[in-house]
């Protein structure tokens, strides 16, 4: 299977990361800036150094649709390669291999990969279609009603342990008790108990379930590895293989709410990087609510279909654990900056991977397994599915 | 605790495209996209069929009968719902080969199950708009 990523010339090079705050108050681009300004420090490199740029469009600058080149301007960047994407939660892991073959094309060497949002201070986006005709009118839930429908649909056709779920919640939790970029209101120790008494938000799924929306941003910086070298840069990782999804099964009116995009591109993210899941020591997958999580561990191969109760309640999921899932609390526990929450996992796997992640360091882990989930289409599962895979280099 | 004012339900804002389906629900119609090179419907309304990419779809009256695929009761209301919780969300595949998703009515919460056959049954918005809903198919 062709991959452009397998002989490592690419790096992701840094990362710098705002602090996660309800009702901020503050600019998209104020907090853009601070996430530039952060991974520019880290990495010692200039705005000057940076000649492309990618990011996701947040649903507090969704009304503008020169998104890209006020975002650029506003922080200095003169740029060969510029980039929007908009595939919701898999915009940012999308990112890495879209800048990866702009790199690998000639198109610019040094990319930052920024995304901000402030969803709890401004909210701007208007999206029709389905949405606005066949969704918001029924009353349901908006994600919480459609994830409801899922989590009935998959306890119909399997064995759905509410507890495995609680355990999740848990693990989450004491990962952001630990991380100073968690939303402080979440920073509280949780128990199953608190979990399975949760109140509910459209049954069978509960408040802790999901995530918070908060403001936030993050960024990294992502260059040729030859380049990286020069820089005599000690902290690389290099995504190694990138597999995407959009709109599976979209010629099936009737299709099964529990199967997702992660069924091909999970596998396809595995067989191009030549690994099996045993060679992926940290799992950060994009968490909207709990139960995504656990499709994506079956659908990628880390259990089997319908077995995802069991495989969370046996498996050590810690960050001492033969597994360790989104150690930094993930955005249920962090909370999550709109769609920049999209790539906290990132930052969270590169954090792991540069020995930086203090109170919640995973063991000398050298691989890391990061996803995307983006868009809740009309009565389907997700409507896209990413898998990235990074390896300290 | 101040009860929630109750904002106006969100009604759909008709495009050319499912101008159609809607004048249909405001007769008490239900009308679906029909493929007839693929010999299939599909749902929501489309500017091309999803199944040929072929532009040459024809709307058909259809029974608005199907079953429970699955179901979730909100207990915390979507806007222009305050007060009205808990109310009951089913998505419900249609004899006709498509899976559409609105409120059960007529229907007490805890009886809701996978397979129960509904029918499609009218939902008023507001004195202009009609909406669809289900009830079951007794």
């Amino acid at each position: 299977m062709l991959n452009p990523l397998a002989n490592k010339e690419i790096a992701i090079i840094g990362y710098g990361e705002v602090k996660n705050v309800r009702r901020s108050g503050r600019s998209t681009y104020d907090v853009a800036a601070e996430a530039t300004s952060r991974v520019l420090e880290y990495t010692g490199l200039s705005t000057k150094d940076i000649d492309g740029m990618s990011t996701v469009l947040p649903s507090s600058e969704a009304g503008n649709n020169f998104w890209s080149n006020y975002l650029g301007d506003h922080l200095g960047l003169q740029t060969s390669w510029t980039q929007t994407t908009d595939i919701g939660g898999a915009s940012m892991p999308g990112n890495v291999a879209r800048a990866a073959a702009a790199i690998q094309s000639g198109y610019c060497e040094t990319v930052l990969s920024i995304a901000a949002a402030v969803p709890t201070t401004r909210r701007v986006d208007d999206q029709r279609s389905y949405r606005s005709e066949f969704r918001n009118p029924t009353g349901i839930q908006g994600p919480p009603g459609a994830f409801g429908l899922i989590m009935h649909r998959y306890m119909h056709e399997y064995d759905l342990k509410f507890e495995a779920l609680g355990k999740l919640a848990v693990a989450q939790r004491n990962g952001a008790l630990v991380n100073d970029f968690a939303v402080e209101g979440l920073r509280k120790p949780i128990t199953v108990d608190d979990y399975l008494n949760a109140r509910m938000v459209s049954t069978p799924l509960r408040l802790l379930d999901s995530v918070m929306p908060c403001d936030g941003g993050n960024a990294i910086i992502i260059t040729s590895t030859e380049k990286a070298k020069k820089l005599g840069l000690k902290n690389i990782a290099h995504p190694i293989s990138y597999a995407e999804l959009t709109n599976f099964n979209i010629h099936d009116q009737l299709p099964d709410i529990t199967e997702t995009g992660f069924g091909v591109a999970g596998p396809q993210a595995l067989e191009k990087a030549g690994m099996s899941t045993d060679d992926i020591d940290m799992f950060h997958p994009y968490d909207d609510f709990l139960i995504a999580e656990m499709l994506q561990l079956e659908q990628i191969g880390f259990c089997s279909r319908g077995e995802g109760s069991d495989f969370l309640l046996s498996t050590d999921i810690s960050p001492s654990g033969t597994l360790p899932i989104n150690t930094g609390g993930g955005q249920i526990s962090a909370g999550q900056p709109g769609l920049a929450g999209g790539q906290l996992n990132i930052i969270e796997a590169l954090r792991q991977l540069f020995g930086e992640a203090t109170d919640r360091q995973v063991p000398n882990p050298s691989t890391a397994m990061c996803t995307g989930i983006g868009v809740i289409p009309y009565v389907r599962n997700w409507g896209t599915s990413a898998v990235l895979i990074l390896e300290r280099g | 605790m101040a009860k929630r004012d109750k904002k106006p339900r969100p009604a759909p804002t008709p495009t050319n495209i499912t101008q159609p389906f809607w004048d249909g629900i405001n007769e008490h119609k239900f009308l679906l996209q029909y493929d007839s090179v693929a010999d299939k419907y599909q749902f929501y309304p489309r500017g091309l069929s999803v199944h040929t990419g072929k532009q040459d779809l024809e709307w058909r009256e259809v029974s608005g009968k199907g079953t429970i695929y699955s179901y979730t009761e909100t207990v915390i209301p979507a806007r222009g719902f305050e007060g009205e919780e808990p109310y009951m969300i089913v998505a419900v595949n249609l004899e006709e080969g498509v899976r559409i998703m609105s409120l059960l009515h007529n229907c007490p919460n805890e009886s809701v199950k996978i397979g129960t056959p509904v029918r499609l049954c009218w939902d008023k918005i507001n004195d202009e708009f009609e909406y669809f809903a289900f009830e079951p198919d007794r």
